[in-house]
């Protein structure tokens, strides 16, 4: 397993290599300039040439991601050309919230999407089926603002039992738990639905039922370790995502993720900020694979993909 | 008190704050050799008394004794040449050099031929004189920017960078604690030389989106908020609101900036047909509210001191003959450029219809904020909405930076404009020293430019903060970045 890890671990550096190269090309192609949001609005063409020179935007594009690639193989990241602060603490102040909330949309997620995927395939096309695929239609399609200001003015506003807004105890990661988490519930019950749905139908299900076991034991045995797979897979897509921020959540309800941190670094061209977030989500994606690939190896024999398991 | 941000401020180091939240609280935090009253008028700060010379080219100031920075240490005539030097100073990276380009050696200097600004002179540990190469009446005025505050060397050289997420001054407040995008704690000093400030502290809390700001002031979370335009009628309509709306219009115009350096603006009638092609009392009382009163030219009304002769209103059917004047019979187009803000758009919509009335086709070109600032620096539009706000709150302001030939491009003067009557009208006025005279050169500098019509002149903006019940004393300053805090209570 370790060797494994290692393996998939030493084969991810020339994709993050690749990865620097094309976000790099693709941030300096982007018009706009992090001068021009640096200098405000009366700035002295010799000035902005000047501060150009001391952060280095004007040296050619190979020199400046040479140099770049110097400063990530010293471990670091660079400071941000506003705050001038390191991207590195940043990021290490912030991904803790993100992670909570991540934590928190999933834990509000996977189980209120598992139990509606289930109740409406055991139900299928009766109301209790009309009603979760209704629910769920409504999650993936209402959008997150919407709901998030709903949720605030509801709880927040009117009866007052949560903050609205802010960073800090679980009071304040609820409601943007949920505005993000539902969704991702809404994903998990639909998958989950037609899942169990077509393993129901299949034929070793008749068997095991022609066997006498009760209904029960072939939900639990049966049916969900093979719904496990595609939910795996969607859950840790969606996680991931989560990892890498969630803007339009963490702005509404002024949470302190990295999401909106990312955001403001592309909106002021600010080169350090946008390459360490960007490079750090590609991580996230990365790990996140690895660690599905190892689950899906424990929860399905077919999918092993190293050696068996002893 | 609690207090909203919409964006996090980026810096808190003076050398490098650009944006108004910045100065906000950079003010709180910091004092220069001079500030401005609420009538705008030029007071000491650190600066006991000063005195310029006859030719208006130096000024002596001699110092409060007593004035400490929240380490404890007195502020000395030194660490006033250290802090404009490091503005100066490449390396500090400052975007306000602008600010003391005009002192003496300050040029040597920046270009490294010189080891110190020779202008800036400590006479003593309490007198400080500076000169300045010509004389330049706002001069003054510039020491009472935020990149003239007063910074303590040891600190700045011990923290380098961090300084500017670790500021120490000798403002009223210190700060306490900064969590980046979330919130920040300031603290009343005891110390301070301008007395005591009547509120503990101020937390400052970072909220990008309007409506959840709202949430939180009428929660009671936040004392006072400046009320967003979307809940403006909302507010101002509420009977139990009504009672505890200040505003005031802030030093600031608001344009249609035209590019005089080209096809098609580079003919005047077309640029005059433009100011009479569109209602804009019209736009301000609709869409606009009523927030803001009409800008007859550049210069704001509080800080203009005379009366201008021409004014422009609506007239399509004059405008359809300047048009015809400029060669453009047969009607043309032309590309607008704006930001991706929603009420940018609804503005330039009615714009659109305004001028296809009278044969002009305009095409709106939205970018984001960084992209459109690098397309109007260039002068890549043909026309392009912006607003100017004051750096110092005086006329001179919003003519030299926005008309000057030798600002054309990022420095100020967007639409491109240059003409050698307004340059050395500007000049004459900049260098006269008895406030008649230099009103006399910027009301001629200003009737051209309304008469020349590089832009169309919207309006001036108006401001509106609400306030909890309880708090008392509350005042707009006219220069929002450069309230100290200290009259607010509760």
């Amino acid at each position: 397993m370790i060797a494994y890890i290692l393996k998939r671990l030493s084969l991810s550096i020339p994709l993050l290599l690749g990865i620097t190269f094309i976000t790099f090309a693709l941030i300096k192609s982007l018009p706009g300039d992090p001068v021009l949001s640096l200098v405000g609005e009366r700035a002295s063409p010799q000035a902005m040439e000047q501060i150009r020179k001391e952060i280095g935007t004007n040296r050619p594009f190979i020199a400046q991601y040479i140099g770049y690639l110097r400063l990530l193989m010293k471990g670091q990241m660079g400071r941000s050309y506003f705050t001038n602060r390191p991207v590195m603490s940043d990021l290490i102040e912030k991904f803790p919230n993100t992670l909570k909330l991540a934590l928190g949309a999933m834990i509000f997620a996977i189980p209120i999407g598992f139990l509606l995927g289930l109740t409406a395939a055991l139900n299928q096309g009766r109301w209790a089926d009309r009603a979760a695929s209704l629910i769920s239609i409504g999650g993936i399609s209402l959008p997150v603002f919407w709901i998030g200001l709903i949720l605030m003015s509801v709880f927040a506003m009117k009866f007052r039992w949560l903050p609205p807004s802010g960073t800090g105890d679980i009071r304040y990661l609820i409601l943007p738990a949920i505005t993000l988490g539902l969704p991702s519930s809404a994903s998990i019950a639909r998958v989950a639905r037609t899942t169990v749905f077509d393993i129901l139908g299949q034929p070793f299900i008749k068997a095991v039922r022609a066997k006498g076991i009760r209904e029960s034991g072939i939900i639990f045995r049966h049916v969900l370790r093979n719904v496990m797979i595609p939910l795996v897979t969607i859950i840790g897509l969606d996680f991931g995502s989560y990892l890498n921020g969630a803007v339009l959540t963490e702005t509404i309800f002024g949470y302190n993720g990295i999401g909106r941190f990312t955001m403001e670094g592309i909106i002021k061209r600010d080169y350090p900020v946008v390459m360490g977030m960007l490079l750090f989500g590609a991580v996230v994606f990365i790990v996140i694979n690895m660690i599905m690939d190892i689950i899906y190896h424990y929860i399905d024999p077919r999918l092993r993909i190293y050696g068996h398991n002893k | 008190m609690y207090l909203r941000l919409s964006a996090n401020p980026t810096t808190l180091d003076p050398a490098l704050i650009v944006d108004v939240t910045g100065g906000s609280i950079g003010a709180k935090i910091f004092n220069g050799l001079v500030r401005f009253d609420e009538n705008l008028n030029v007071i000491p700060d650190i600066a006991e008394r000063w005195n310029a010379s006859k030719d208006g080219r130096s000024y002596t100031f001699h110092l409060k004794r007593g004035v400490r920075f929240s380490n404890g240490r007195e502020v000395r005539a030194s660490d006033f040449k250290y802090s404009f030097e490091r503005v100066l100073n490449t390396k500090t990276k400052s975007p306000n050099t602008w600010v003391f380009e005009r002192i003496s050696g300050a040029k040597a200097y920046m270009e490294g031929r010189a080891t110190d600004v020779k202008g800036i002179k400590v006479v003593g540990d309490y007198i400080l004189k500076i000169h300045i190469d010509k004389p330049f009446a706002p001069f003054i005025e510039l020491l009472a920017m935020i990149s003239a505050y007063v910074v303590p060397r040891e600190v700045v050289e011990r923290l380098g960078p961090d300084f500017a997420a670790h500021p120490i001054g000798t403002g009223p407040f210190s700060l306490k604690q900064w969590h980046q995008n979330q919130s920040l704690v300031l603290l009343a000093r005891q110390d301070y030389f301008g007395g005591h400030p009547k509120i503990k502290g101020i937390v400052y809390r970072i909220i990008p989106e309007d409506l959840t700001a709202v949430a939180e002031f009428e929660n009671g979370n936040l004392d006072l908020l400046s009320i967003p335009s979307s809940e403006f009628k909302r507010y101002t309509g509420d009977r139990k609101w009504k009672g505890l709306i200040t505003s005031y219009v802030a030093p600031n115009t608001y344009y249609l900036g035209l590019n005089c350096e080209r096809p098609p603006f580079n003919k005047l009638p077309l640029r005059r047909a433009m100011n009479y092609a569109i209602d804009v009392d019209r736009i301000l009382n609709t869409i606009y509210e009523g927030r803001g009163i009409r800008a007859l030219g550049p210069v704001p009304p509080q800080l203009r001191k005379w009366t201008l002769s021409k004014r422009y209103n609506y007239n399509p059917e004059k405008a359809r003959e300047l048009i015809k004047e400029a060669g453009y019979s047969n009607g043309l187009s032309i590309k607008i450029y704006l930001t991706s803000d929603q009420e940018v758009l609804d503005i330039l919509e009615v714009i659109q219809a305004y001028l296809k009335d009278v044969g002009i086709k305009a095409e709106l070109i939205q970018l984001e904020w960084s992209a459109y600032k690098e397309a109007i620096n260039r002068g890549e539009a043909d026309a392009f909405y912006l607003s100017w706000w004051a750096d110092y709150p005086d006329a001179e302001d919003f003519l030299y930076p926005l008309f000057h030939s030798s600002n054309i491009g990022p420095a100020g003067n967007r639409a491109r404009f240059s003409d050698p009557e307004v340059d050395r009208l500007i000049e004459s006025g900049q260098a006269a020293m008895i406030p008649k005279d230099r009103w006399y050169y910027y009301q001629k500098a200003e009737q051209r430019i309304v008469d020349m019509s590089p832009w169309v002149f919207f309006w001036h903006r108006r401001d509106y903060v609400i306030r909890q019940p309880w708090v008392k004393g509350y005042r707009i300053h006219p220069i929002y970045s450069m309230d100290k805090g200290m009259e607010v209570s509760f």
